[in-house]
Formats: C-alpha cells, sequence, structure tokens
C-alpha cells in the first residue's frame, strides 16, 4: 500500500494540526449522545459502516465513503420522552477533502430539585433542565483509495441545572478495506475538556472503538464493533437492502451486558430519504428517532 | 411555544383574583329588570342573571330581583368597581366573587408517617359501634364512585335514574350519582360529580372507605353514604357562587353533614346565606381552617354556623401549617393521612382538608348511634372530651377530642379484642415520597421513600444517558420512612436516570426518575 504524499496531503494534514492545537488552547470539551436513528437502530455498530451518513459523524473517516453529499435532520425521543435530541447536518466534498457539519440539540426536562427538610426528609422544591448543544466539524481524505483518515472537532455548550458549562473534543478516525471486508477505527475524545462555571474541570474517557462490516451478500451488511475504555462493549448489527429503495436495520447495543435492541429503515424517494429508528432500553423505556434528508 | 406561553398565563393569570361582581339589587319595580346599572369607570363585557333555586327549582330570593353576575376584562379593578356600584341606587349590595380552593399542602411536604386510627386517640373510634343511616355530602373535587373501596357506600339518588328527565323534580336532572355545580356559575354543570382530582375521594375514603373487606384502608364510619356534591374543578379551583349551589343542593337532598375541606379569605353573601340556609334545615357543616399557618380567616370556616377544624400533629400539637383563629372550634389530624386516590390506588395527603373529614367521620359515626341528636348537642359533647375544653385558644380551638373519654360519656365500654373491627391495610403495600435529595447532587444524595411495610426488598439502579448501568443500591424496607444514601464518586457532571423496585410481600412499587450529578 503506497502512501503518496501530494499537496492536498500536506493541506490536510496542515489543518489536522491546526485543530490539534487550536484544541489544546481552548480547553473545553463536549459530548452530545448520538442524535442519528441509525445509532440506534444499527446497535451503536458504526465504526466501520461505509457509506451511511449517521456512520460518517460517529467515524470521521468514512465521510469519505459517502458516494454523496447529504444535507438532512433528525428529531429522537429517548425514554419514553425523558430525552428530547433534534440535529442538523451536511457533508460536502471539496477540493479532495470531505467535510461535515453537525449540529445536534439535547434537553432534559423536568428534573425534580430536591433537599431535605427539618426533619431530613426529602421535599420537592422545583424542577431543573439539563440542555445540551453541540458543534461538531468533521473533515475526512482518503489517502489511497482503501484508506481514508478523519477527524472531528467537537464544541459545545452546557446547562445543568444552574450551572453552564464550555468543551471541546477530538475524536480521530480510519476508514479501510480489504475486499469485501470493511474496518474502521476511532478514538473517541482523545482530547477532552469541560470548564464549569463551578470552576470544575473534566475530561471525558477516551474510547477506542474498533469496526468490521462485511457483505456476505449483496444486499446484506453485517457489522460489528468492539469498544474499549473502563469497560468493553461488544455490538452487532446487520443492514438488508429489501428493495432499490428499501434497506432495513436491525443491531444489539451491548451483546454481553444490557442488550440493547433497535430496529430501523431508510426509504429512499429519488434522494430524498426517510429514516426511521426505535430501539429499547429497557427499563428506561423506549426510543423513536424520525429523519429527513436529501441526498445530491 | 410563544402562543402556548401566552395562553397559558392567561389561563392561571391570577386564580386567587375575583371572578367578577354578584350584584343583588332592589325589586322596587317591575321595571328593574330592565334597568341596568349607570355607567361605570369600566364596562362589563358580559352580565349573567343568576337563579339560585330552591328544591322545588323556584327563586329562594322572594320578592328580590335575581343575582346578577357583572363579568369584565381580565386585569380590572374588580374590587373597586364593587364599591362604584355598592354607590348606587338600589342596590343592596356588590360583592366580588371570589374563587376557592382546596386545603391542601402539596404530598411532599415531608412529614413522617402517621398511623392517625392506630397511635392517637382515634383508635378508640373502634369501640363507638357504627350504624347506618347518615348521609355525608363532600364538596369537593367530586368523588371517585367507583373506587374499590368507597363504591358500596355511594349516596344515589334512586328518585331520579339516568333517563334524561328530571324524576324527582328537583331542577336537576339525572342527579343519580349526585351532581357537579363545577361551572354552574357558567351554564356548563353536569350530573357527573367524578373526581378529576383525588381530593374529594381522599376525603370521602377517611370518613366512609369499607372496613374488612381485605383491601385499602378503614373509613371511620364505612357505613355513611357518601353524596358526591362537586364543584371544584381538576386543579382544585371554583368559585363561592357554585359552592352555594352545591350546598342548597346537599341539605335539599337530604345530607346531615357536609364537609367542606377549601375555603378563600374573603366571603361573599351568597355563600353565607347558603351556610345559612344549612343551619336553619340542621345540617352540620364542617370546614378546613385552612394551610396558611396564619390567622387569615379563610370562609366558610369563618362563619359562626360552622364548625372550623384545624390539624394536629402526631405530638398533639397544631399541625405547622394549620392556620389559626378565634373562630377554630377543635383540631385533629392532619399530617400525612392515608386514604383513597382515584382509580383504586391509595396515597398520603396532608393538611385541614384531611382533618375536616376525619372530623366529619367522627361526626358521621355518633350521628349513627344517635340520629336524633342535635348539633349543638353533639358539638357540646365533642367539646367536654376535648383536651383544652375549658380553655379555648385561637391555636387548636377546643383542642382534640378524647376519644377513650367520649367512651366514658358514652358509657361504652371496649368490645373483646377479638370483635374489634380490624383497621387493616392488608393486602396492599405503600411506597410514596420516593425521591432523591438533594437533587442537584453535589457531594452525596440520599433515596427517601415513605413505606407501611418492612422487609420489602429495595433495589435502585443508576444508567446513564446512554442506558448503560453505573451503579446499583440494594437494600431492605422499614416502615417509616426509609433513607438510602449514595455517592456518585466516578460519575461526570450530567443528568442520570435511576430505576428503583421495591418487592413486598403483595406489591411491587417501580418508580423511574432523573438526578443530576453536579460536583
Amino acid at each position: 500500500m503506497m502512501f503518496g504524499v501530494t499537496r492536498s496531503n500536506y493541506l490536510f494534514g496542515g489543518i489536522v494540526c491546526c485543530i490539534i492545537f487550536l484544541s489544546s488552547q481552548i480547553v473545553a470539551s463536549s459530548y452530545v449522545d448520538a442524535a442519528f436513528a441509525e445509532y440506534t437502530s444499527l446497535g451503536q455498530a458504526t465504526t466501520a459502516a461505509q457509506g451511511n451518513v449517521a456512520a460518517a459523524f460517529s467515524n470521521p473517516a468514512l465521510l469519505s465513503t459517502l458516494k454523496k453529499s447529504f444535507i438532512g435532520s433528525q428529531s429522537s425521543s429517548r425514554y419514553d420522552s425523558d430525552i428530547s435530541i433534534h440535529n442538523i447536518y451536511a457533508t460536502q466534498h471539496i477540493k479532495g477533502l470531505d467535510l461535515g457539519l453537525h449540529v445536534p440539540v439535547k434537553q432534559i426536562s423536568n428534573i425534580s430539585e430536591t433537599e431535605a427538610n427539618n426533619s431530613d426528609e426529602g421535599v420537592e422544591i422545583g424542577s431543573l433542565s439539563d440542555i445540551q448543544i453541540e458543534l461538531q466539524l468533521s473533515v475526512s481524505k482518503c489517502l489511497t483509495e482503501h484508506v481514508s483518515v478523519g477527524m472531528s472537532l467537537k464544541g459545545e455548550a452546557h446547562k445543568l441545572a444552574n450551572e453552564t458549562a464550555k468543551g471541546i473534543g477530538l475524536d480521530l478516525g480510519l476508514a479501510t478495506d480489504f475486499n469485501s471486508v470493511n474496518v474502521g477505527a476511532r478514538i473517541e475524545n482523545i482530547v477532552s475538556k469541560k470548564i464549569w462555571s463551578t470552576g470544575e474541570e473534566e475530561s471525558l474517557p477516551t474510547l477506542y472503538h474498533l469496526g468490521v462490516s462485511y457483505s456476505p451478500f449483496e444486499t446484506i451488511m453485517l457489522l460489528s464493533d468492539i469498544v474499549l475504555g473502563e469497560t468493553k462493549t461488544l455490538n452487532l448489527a446487520a443492514i438488508t437492502q429489501l428493495t432499490k429503495n428499501l434497506s432495513i436495520q436491525s443491531g444489539v447495543a451491548d451483546v454481553l451486558d444490557t442488550k440493547k435492541w433497535g430496529l430501523g429503515l431508510d426509504l429512499d424517494l429519488s434522494g430524498f430519504h426517510i429514516t426511521y429508528s426505535m430501539s429499547s432500553a429497557h427499563v428506561l423505556g423506549a426510543n423513536h428517532t424520525l429523519g429527513v434528508s436529501l441526498a445530491y | 411555544m410563544l402562543f402556548v406561553a401566552i395562553l397559558s398565563q392567561i389561563i392561571h393569570a391570577d386564580p386567587l383574583s375575583p371572578m367578577g361582581i354578584l350584584v343583588q339589587k332592589r325589586g322596587v319595580s317591575s321595571l328593574s329588570f330592565q334597568r341596568d346599572l349607570t355607567p361605570l369607570s369600566a364596562s362589563p363585557k358580559r352580565i349573567k342573571i343568576i337563579q339560585i333555586k330552591n328544591r322545588r327549582g323556584l327563586q329562594v330570593q322572594g320578592s328580590e330581583e335575581p343575582l346578577r353576575l357583572y363579568e369584565f376584562e381580565v386585569g380590572s379593578d374588580i374590587e373597586a368597581l364593587s364599591e362604584e356600584i355598592n354607590g348606587q341606587a338600589d342596590v343592596v349590595y356588590a360583592e366580588p366573587l371570589y374563587p376557592v380552593q382546596i386545603f391542601q399542602t402539596p404530598n411532599d411536604t415531608g412529614y413522617a408517617y402517621q398511623d392517625y386510627l392506630k397511635e392517637s386517640s382515634l383508635k378508640f373510634l373502634d369501640y363507638i359501634p357504627e350504624n347506618e343511616g347518615v348521609v355525608v355530602a363532600v364538596l369537593d373535587t367530586g368523588v371517585d364512585r367507583y373506587h374499590e373501596d368507597l363504591s358500596l357506600n355511594m349516596w344515589q339518588n334512586i328518585a331520579d335514574p339516568i333517563n334524561g328527565l328530571d324524576d324527582d323534580g328537583n331542577g336537576f336532572v339525572d342527579d343519580l350519582n349526585g351532581y357537579n355545580f363545577c361551572g354552574y356559575t357558567y351554564e356548563t354543570p353536569d350530573n357527573d360529580p367524578m373526581d378529576q382530582h383525588s381530593h374529594g375521594t381522599h376525603l370521602s375514603g377517611l370518613i366512609s372507605a369499607e372496613q374488612n373487606n381485605s383491601i385499602g384502608i378503614a373509613g371511620i364510619n364505612s357505613k355513611t353514604k357518601i353524596m358526591a356534591v362537586k364543584f371544584l374543578d381538576e386543579r382544585g379551583y371554583g368559585n363561592q357562587l357554585d359552592a352555594a349551589m352545591a350546598i342548597r343542593y346537599a341539605v335539599d337532598n337530604g345530607a346531615d353533614i357536609i364537609n367542606c375541606s377549601w375555603g378563600f379569605y374573603r366571603k361573599n353573601t351568597v355563600l353565607e346565606d347558603a351556610m345559612a340556609y344549612a343551619e336553619s334545615k340542621g345540617v352540620i357543616v364542617i370546614a378546613a381552617m385552612g394551610n396558611t399557618n396564619t390567622n387569615l380567616k379563610e370562609y366558610p370556616a369563618a362563619f359562626s354556623s360552622v364548625w372550623a377544624i384545624g390539624a394536629s400533629s402526631d405530638s398533639e400539637e397544631r399541625a405547622h401549617f394549620s392556620s389559626i383563629g378565634e373562630h377554630i372550634d377543635f383540631s385533629v389530624p392532619g399530617q400525612d393521612i392515608y386514604s383513597l386516590i382515584n382509580g383504586n390506588s391509595y396515597g398520603f395527603k396532608s393538611g385541614t382538608s384531611q382533618s375536616s373529614a376525619i372530623m366529619t367521620g367522627i361526626v358521621a359515626k355518633l350521628l349513627s348511634n344517635n340520629p336524633e341528636a342535635t348539633k349543638s348537642e353533639l358539638y357540646t359533647l365533642l367539646k367536654s372530651v376535648s383536651t383544652q375544653s375549658e380553655a379555648k385558644d385561637l391555636i387548636l380551638g377546643y383542642g382534640i377530642p378524647d376519644i377513650e373519654d367520649l367512651l366514658l360519656k358514652l358509657n361504652l365500654t371496649e368490645v373483646d379484642e377479638e370483635e374489634t373491627v380490624v383497621v387493616s391495610f392488608v393486602g396492599t403495600m405503600s411506597i410514596s415520597r420516593f425521591m432523591n435529595y438533594p437533587n442537584p447532587i453535589i457531594d452525596s444524595t440520599t433515596f427517601g421513600f415513605e413505606s407501611n411495610e418492612s422487609g420489602a426488598e429495595i433495589e435502585i439502579v443508576i444508567y446513564n444517558q446512554l442506558g448503560d448501568k453505573v451503579d446499583s443500591l440494594s437494600a431492605t424496607s422499614s416502615s417509616g420512612y426509609n433513607k438510602i444514601s449514595w455517592t456518585p464518586d466516578t460519575l461526570l457532571n450530567g443528568t442520570y436516570f435511576y430505576r428503583t423496585i421495591i418487592t413486598g410481600t403483595s406489591d411491587t412499587y417501580t418508580k423511574k426518575g432523573k438526578l443530576i450529578v453536579l460536583q
């Protein structure tokens, strides 16, 4: 495998260095749960899901595997409406670089504010909320016909109860393929810092994702992810192309423990994609996500 | 969203502001119906003729003109406009029509569980036989007449079955199960007094829930019939005119006692007239003092003909929320009282509302033993056995009736243990006020809750926003208030979810909640 050096390689490398430099200066970090239908319908096994726009915002290297540019929006209700997430996103190929922009907004409302009364028993005194907005800028570059790398810079503003925080984080990704096997890798939060109005500083744990996908038939793709961090998680999924315009997705996140299943479908109407997923977090309730996007 | 917010502000602008002005004019001539007031500083947007009818559907005001309700735009100075109208010729009175509301401290104000039928002198109520024949009208948010622990004790007006006709000619069509006066002022009453709030159902259970049926609780006099007379809406709000109509309905349809666990700090002639009407018919009206912890008079409790009931604590002192004043007659327990909740449920509520209902149950029980007893005789009897019978004060009135002493007065002996009516909570595990506190969590938090069962297994699992389990706790419950401490040592700031499962001998309680770690 050759790694030829061109002008665009220099440009990409410069951007990477610039982003890493900036991320180390801005001293903040953020993380908003993935807001895409595919994230749940594929059981979070998205690291090697080549050609999938939602997966490209998990593993930025996958941006270079998209055949078209996308613009879209999705809305998600999690745990029987305890959490609502809305996002907008767009991807574009510009001068050898594949760029992605993603803005998710998450809101959790009606959180009881409580305190102890004079008898040291709990009393409810009000209601609190948790609101996060994130700006994710992703860039990907094909190094060779079969290898691409990417990164995502994430900026975040967070209001939690009466405190606020600002943060920044950085993910790196890699995508490659060998015959009909696709391999993806992602280092999530390789840089991460978040500063609260209380003065507290936090860093999100760095997670290492390794994904493999394989298509035994033209209409089926099997996916698996291993996530290594403080715990180890195995995620499995499958994408089945039922017709030219309709595919269904199914997956199980954390197969070895909580087994959160997900189902979804993607309907392609002449470039307009309608995406829906539902999943279960068992005792916490059901998740539903609906989205629409335009591929051009 | 903005529209919703503005609409919400309009609907809830000020639930305590007057709703209009009730005007009573002199019937000086037949033309007076046509003659209106001289122009006011603000024009009414609507004037309604209000008919207060007797049991035959006739106007009760005699030769007087009917009442008129002047409605003004939101924000009008109703008090000033009332003064303007009062200054005009031929006006007998013009008074703001005030809203009324239930007296109930929120369930989460936090008080230790009190088994008032076991640990106070009220336990001796078991030794007083209960008999049929007493009808208690619960004027409130309605009653869940299908509740498993109350349905057999609901009053029915069998003379007016549901057939679209006013069979008994009492002016109310199909009032088989009582009547709903909520909205009478605006001509939208109906014949369905179902409870949409649970306040009225909770009170009714205290008075007359079934005894010894192996479910739920035991009412103080379970042979009492509950007449459901609704005039408070699903939020617990109503107005004095609807209340007055509800009182007249209860009196005219055979109530012996009327329980009023609601009120407002301004009085009103229409309401006062209705109370006087009840008094004239020998009906006992028992009302809650209010939960303001001040000497603010609340009506109807402050009307002289009404028994005003305050709340006592488990240490037989005034409950901290209970209002005080020279008009208070008696005090009875009102903290963390367990009774019925809509939909075959049960729960705790606190307030002078509950105290009023407990006193209503006591009076109903006494009256069932001596239907000829007068209001005055019953009052004197209860006063004579109360803890401050010779030294009435503003705090507890004559104090708390000592039922053991009452047994001696009534010359009743304790029945054999085997014959004792069992006040049981059989088959029902009750968990309430489950929450973690403080929230947000700075260092550590406590999961606290009330339980009536000891030995139940408690499991609390904490999840992150991805639904992954991050910690778990387990413990065993004790009867009373339970506390389980938790320190989120390694968690990042953010919102987390918890799910609790409490497995008792007969029931399982589950709850999902949210907590914030903010260190």
